[in-house]
């Protein structure tokens, strides 16, 4: 029987590890201390702790032995493999995480950035500073202009561009339109609502037709769909 | 119409409170308990709009008692790269940091290779054009279908996409073409033709040349006038001419009466290949030497019939889809440009096909099981990187079928959904290549 080398790691709460040589060179960070001869003794890895450790190593074994020639686990299964030992707490993704990074596993580190990633998509950009911890360092206005920045380039300005007028609306008529009421939902708007595409005056008889949709609406009469529709992709098209 | 909320507090309260309420932490943890109770509304919206705050405020609270470590920059670049750039666009607000690397030219680059092929359709509706975007699932044989928002204005007819970017007809302008990005919103308006082309019968596409990172528009109307090739970014703004592809008439395998250039097909937005209704070779350009050449078919054993095959880019190489008889169609694939070598992936027979097909009740039962003519089937496109060929039936039937054949498992579907006759079907990737000015479209560093 073929001696196998084998390597020590510890954890940083001091766990002690043993794995085959092949195994941990699946981390670049031990490959480098193992081809620099500074692997002698048990091999300190003070960022890591014993779970997350194990993890790691249980990831390392699964993909050292697909790259022999000997292991026919198929790209399939070993995908699967992947699917079932990635569904872990959110804590312990992101350890996961940290230690690919530190001990720098590749594949390990891009399959856990991929689930992340996963998660964020869906989500708007107020719930991913709240996930993240980030904190949101425009001021007001350099965040209207990112959101302007994402304008067609076609789109007609105000005519009088330097006539801005504000209104005051209540909330359940703002969300008679629709683009105003996907705004209010996802908090974009805590003050003023800026409106590009539409002039002082056509906002006006915007609003004007609001009020009477709502008004309309609580006295359950027949709402005029026909016109408010018009108004409403007039002004855009104006 | 009045609805109710159980509670303790009434709304009021609730209004004025809840900015302080989320801070406290030593309250024991019932993260419900600031929300109001018994509280009755008088508007359907002004309850969804507090149903909405509250669901917001129970997801605040769950993931605050996950606070995330502090990525390094790295990884947080590593995690946004793998999100598909649709919605990338409206991250560019999250901070400072986020906008910096969604902005940067290399990490464009990096995440259009994560960016998986969707097909974009034009479909004639009344009064105008409508784009949909097909996306493969990923596991399943099925699709989703989604519009193409176009910020309500009217949609040109799509010719071309090229890492993101789309070759499109102006909709006001006839004979004008543009170039966009749906994602990012940024536009060039092309000069006419030289040779006044309206482009309605014509083949254009976009390429991306990567020796000298240019962008080029290849357009061929009729080849006595020869290729048309426009560099997006040029400094002249004009249309380049070089000569077609024949040097003498005879040398045309095509009636030129009766045939029309077509679009053609893009290979990593590099070679295009156009039919030209031949039975020994199609023409294909590199986009990198603008040389118009002939690529000769693959030798069937038999003649091949010119109005049997389709090309199609499959996988990132040329694609030969040929229907052999009623109950055969073979697939080619170039697998060497430049040696001109074919091989022949796979071949879908009536027998081994297993097929399916969804539920349509206007559809006579005796049709439902039964498999198409393979004669009639064309190849529209391939997805899912060359695993699923998308073919649509040469009749058309009040409804119009596509089928999604899946080569690994030999399965067929058939599904209903409306291509007229000459709708164009589009593979796209979408990328976030912006620019501001039209100078920032050459000299570029990545793509």
């Amino acid at each position: 029987m073929s001696s196998v080398k084998k390597v020590t790691l510890k954890s940083s709460d001091g766990e002690i590890f043993e794995v085959e040589e092949t195994v941990a060179m699946e981390s670049q960070t031990i490959k480098g201390l193992i081809e620099d001869d500074c692997a002698d003794n048990a091999i300190p890895l003070p960022n890591v702790t014993g779970h997350i450790l194990s993890l790691v190593i249980q990831y390392c074994k699964e993909h050292t032995s697909s790259s022999d020639s000997n292991s026919s686990k198929s790209n399939e299964k070993l995908k699967a493999w992947d699917t079932q030992f990635i569904n872990v707490d959110l804590n312990v993704l992101f350890d996961l995480i940290m230690a690919a990074n530190y001990l720098n596993v590749k594949g390990l580190l891009d399959l856990t950035c991929q689930t992340v990633a996963d998660m964020i998509k869906e989500k708007t950009p107020e719930q991913i500073r709240a996930m993240f911890n980030i904190v949101n360092d425009f001021t007001p206005e350099e965040e209207e202009e990112v959101r302007r920045e994402n304008a067609w380039a076609f789109e007609i300005s105000l005519k009088n561009n330097n006539v801005v007028d504000t209104f005051e609306v209540e909330e359940s008529m703002a969300k008679e339109l629709q683009t105003i009421k996907n705004m209010i939902e996802d908090n974009y708007t805590d003050s003023v609502i800026p409106l590009h595409n539409v002039t002082s005056d056509i906002l006006e008889l915007v609003i004007e037709d609001c009020k009477k949709h709502v008004e309309a609406a609580e006295s359950e009469s027949e709402p005029s769909y026909s016109l408010a529709s018009k108004l409403i992709d007039d002004p855009l098209k104006a | 119409m009045r609805y109710e909320l159980k509670g303790k507090k009434n709304i009021l309260q609730y209004c004025n409170e809840e900015e302080e309420e989320v801070e406290e932490e030593e309250e024991e943890e019932n993260p419900f308990a600031i929300l109001y109770e018994n509280a009755i509304f008088d508007s359907e919206e002004i309850f969804t709009h507090y149903k909405m705050k509250e669901k917001n405020l129970l997801e605040y609270h769950k993931q605050k008692q996950n606070p995330l470590p502090n990525f390094p920059e790295l990884v947080i670049y590593n995690i946004i790269m793998k999100i598909p750039a649709e919605y990338l666009q409206k991250y560019r607000c999250v901070c400072k940091l986020w906008h910096e690397i969604i902005s940067s030219k290399k990490f464009i680059a990096q995440n259009f290779i994560h960016s998986i092929t969707e097909l974009l359709i034009v479909v004639k509706t009344y009064p105008h054009l409508k784009a949909i975007s097909l996306r493969m699932d990923e596991k399943e044989l099925d699709f989703k279908l989604e519009k193409l928002d176009f910020a309500g204005m009217r949609m040109g007819c799509i010719r071309s996409s090229c890492n993101g970017l789309v070759l499109i007809h102006d909709p006001k302008i006839e004979g004008k073409l543009n170039v966009i990005n749906f994602l990012t919103r940024c536009m060039v308006k092309l000069p006419r033709c030289p040779s006044g082309c309206p482009h309605k019968k014509c083949g254009v596409a976009l390429g991306f040349s990567p020796s000298t990172k240019e962008y080029k528009v290849v357009h061929m109307y009729a080849d006595g006038f020869g290729y048309e090739i426009f560099t997006l970014g040029c400094s002249d703004n004009k249309w380049k001419c070089i000569p077609g592809p024949f040097k003498v008439p005879f040398e045309r395998p095509f009636n030129l009466d009766k045939f029309r250039w077509s679009d053609p097909v893009t290979i990593h937005g590099q070679v295009l290949h156009w039919y030209v209704s031949s039975k020994e070779y199609v023409i294909s350009m590199d986009v990198n030497d603008e040389t118009p050449k002939k690529t000769y078919l693959p030798t069937l054993g038999e003649e091949i019939d010119r109005k049997r095959y389709s090309l199609l880019e499959m996988g990132g190489y040329l694609s030969v889809v040929y229907n052999v008889s009623n109950i055969q169609i073979d697939v080619w694939i170039l697998k060497d440009f430049a040696a001109q070598v074919w091989f022949k992936k796979h071949s879908i027979l009536a027998k081994s096909v297993n097929f399916t097909t969804l539920k349509i009740p206007s559809l006579p039962n005796k049709c439902k099981h039964s498999l198409p003519d393979f004669r009639k089937l064309v190849a529209l496109s391939s997805l899912r990187n060359g695993e699923v060929i998308m073919f649509k039936h040469k009749t058309n039937t009040n409804f119009g079928f596509i089928y999604l054949y899946d080569i690994k498992h030999m399965e067929l579907k058939r599904f209903a959904l409306k291509i007229r006759g000459q709708s164009k079907v589009v593979p796209h990737r979408s990328s976030l290549i912006c620019w501001k000015t039209k100078s920032e479209l050459l000299p570029r560093e990545y793509i």
